[in-house]
């Protein structure tokens, strides 16, 4: 229908939701979700005969729910294709659940109360996760630290102190070996070659 | 509480002040909204300085929730709004920009940069000159004013950060120099600002901010095993035997140069020649030093790196340790390749994921 005879809110209105979905259209990959129902919404309004036949005719969608709900699959689908090609296996598996939640929200309490930020299981993965990391970084800085130190009782005190390191990656990753430091993610953090990691190893393994 | 961490504090929380007086009380959002704040307010608090509530904040990947959170507000303050309109009340322009009058004017002075009015200037203009609610929205997302108002807030507290963070510690240094090096930090507060510019809508600036922090993590994780090991585990027994003259000091003072000589294949001067390390070391344990070595008559840097030295021949006793050049060890993993040493304070201030 032409918007000549619509009112001006109601043109108005189509001209907000065209530039949004013009906008969303740049980058379609990571809006994929949004951009259907913001087309499907643009339709009832284009169909509608004024702002008040468009707000009825939206039914019970009229608060853009699905448009909000879209939004945060959107969110957590590019969240985990993108924790996928860094390989943080925990960030993967709680953005994916929270995908999920989010397709099986019904209205915006679930939206708010179902996927919290700061806390719930995704967060214990991520901090899992993080945790790791950082036992990592200490793993490495110690076996050096330890290499350095030239007193006997300081070595066998800091090497339990290394070991304790070695098993907090192992409890979240019970595949980790040194060869995994070449590989994602670990080798995002390791700045040493093969040839220096095997002298690591060795030093590891000679005096555990 | 440090004036710069009030003003960051201060600036985040207009953000959100954008939002929260659209909604009631009792709304689960908002209330979660506030909870953040006061979060914030509270490690503010109990942080020893900026870059210590930074550090922890990062760590908390409390930027990226204040991002997600503003992004719920949005919608929940659209959804209130749209009620309205359920209700055949088609809200002004004069309501919805209410909520933008709150936001500017708790942004501080300092942070009210040229693109900040200019952003608020236009949705002001647009709330005089809109005849409806619906007119003030269109204008508002066809001249995208909803995502350059988080912009420009965020990129003038990126600046600011930034500034505050190449200038930390200046005040007690002799040179009036910052202490801080860390080419990573300096490029994720630019590459930031690029990405932010890129975005169309606050979910891409959101997903590129994470991109960006996970990238700045992986490198200060990556640094920080770097420093300590080509250049920490060097000097810091020296530091210690000269504090201390015992012969286990002086022990490890030879143990760890022997080890690390042979690890990384170079002699004493190579070590320093390592741009990253010779950054580090000047910037971070120089700078911090400079007044008290001036009194002990060092009064550079090279003379700092020359004194260390001195006492190294000390404790070698003339214990020669022989370790020829070997340009095969100058080599790190840099993200799965390896690069020279001399490449990676490019490859950390280039670093992408």
């Amino acid at each position: 229908m032409s918007t000549e005879y619509l009112s001006n809110d109601h043109e108005y209105h189509i001209r907000y939701l065209n530039a949004r979905i013009k906008k969303l259209s740049t980058n379609p990959e990571i809006n994929q979700n949004q951009i259907p129902v913001l087309i499907g919404i643009l339709e009832i309004a284009k169909q509608a005969q004024s702002y008040e036949d468009y707000i009825e005719k939206l039914g019970e969608d009229f608060d853009f729910f699905p448009l909000a709900k879209s939004e945060q699959v959107d969110r957590f689908a590019s969240l985990e294709k993108f924790y996928s090609t860094i390989e943080l296996k925990e960030h993967i598996e709680s953005a994916a659940n929270k995908k999920r939640i989010a397709e099986d929200c019904r209205n915006y309490s679930d939206l708010a109360l179902r996927l919290p930020q700061g806390h719930g299981s995704g967060f214990q993965l991520e901090k899992a996760c993080h945790e790791r990391l950082n036992a990592v970084s200490s793993f490495l800085t110690y076996l050096v630290h330890y290499s350095c130190l030239g007193d006997p009782k300081e070595k066998v005190y800091l090497m339990k102190t290394i070991q304790s390191e070695w098993q907090k990656i192992r409890s979240s990753d019970p595949d980790f070996s040194f060869a995994s430091l070449l590989n994602k993610p670990y080798s995002y953090i390791n700045p040493f070659d093969k040839e220096k990691l095997s002298n690591l190893e060795r030093i590891f393994q000679e005096n555990q | 509480m440090d004036a710069s961490l009030r003003e960051l504090l201060d600036s985040y929380i207009s953000g959100f002040k954008m939002y929260l007086p659209n909604l009631p009380e009792d709304h689960t959002v908002k209330q979660e909204a506030n909870q953040l704040i006061s979060n914030m307010e509270s490690l503010a608090e109990s942080s020893k300085d900026y870059m210590g509530f930074m550090q922890v904040a990062q760590e908390q990947d409390l930027f990226n929730k204040i991002i997600a959170l503003q992004s719920t507000l949005a919608a929940e303050s659209s959804k209130v709004m749209t009620k309205d309109l359920k209700n055949k009340k088609i809200p002004t322009a004069l309501e919805i920009a209410k909520a933008y009058h709150l936001a500017y004017d708790a942004i501080s002075e300092d942070h009210r940069t040229p693109e900040v009015k200019q952003v608020y200037e236009t949705v002001f203009h647009w709330e005089k000159n809109s005849q409806s609610g619906p007119e003030f929205l269109m204008h508002m997302e066809e001249e995208d004013l909803f995502l350059q108002m988080s912009r420009v807030h965020l990129a003038s507290t990126m600046r600011k950060g930034l500034k505050d963070m190449l200038e930390a510690g200046s005040e007690w240094t002799s040179s009036g120099l910052g202490v801080i090096s860390n080419p990573q930090l300096e490029k994720y507060f630019d590459t930031m600002e690029e990405a932010m510019s890129s975005a169309k809508t606050l979910l891409e600036m959101e997903i590129l901010a994470i991109r960006e922090a996970e990238n700045s993590r992986f490198s200060n994780l990556w640094d920080t095993v770097f420093i300590q090991s080509i250049l920490l585990e060097l000097v810091t027994p020296i530091s210690a035997w000269k504090m201390a003259k015992t012969e286990a000091n002086r022990l490890n003072v030879v143990t760890s140069y022997e080890y690390l000589c042979g690890f990384w294949g170079m002699d004493w001067d190579g070590f320093f020649e390592v741009p990253r390390a010779w950054d580090f070391f000047e910037k971070s344990i120089f700078r911090s030093l400079e007044e008290s070595l001036k009194n002990l008559g060092i009064n550079s840097v090279e003379d700092f790196k020359n004194d260390l030295k001195s006492c190294l021949d000390t404790c070698l006793k003339g214990k020669t340790i022989h370790e020829a050049k070997k340009p095969s060890k100058h080599i790190v993993n840099f993200r799965g390749k390896e690069i020279p040493l001399t490449e990676v304070m490019d490859a950390l201030s280039s670093a992408h994921l």
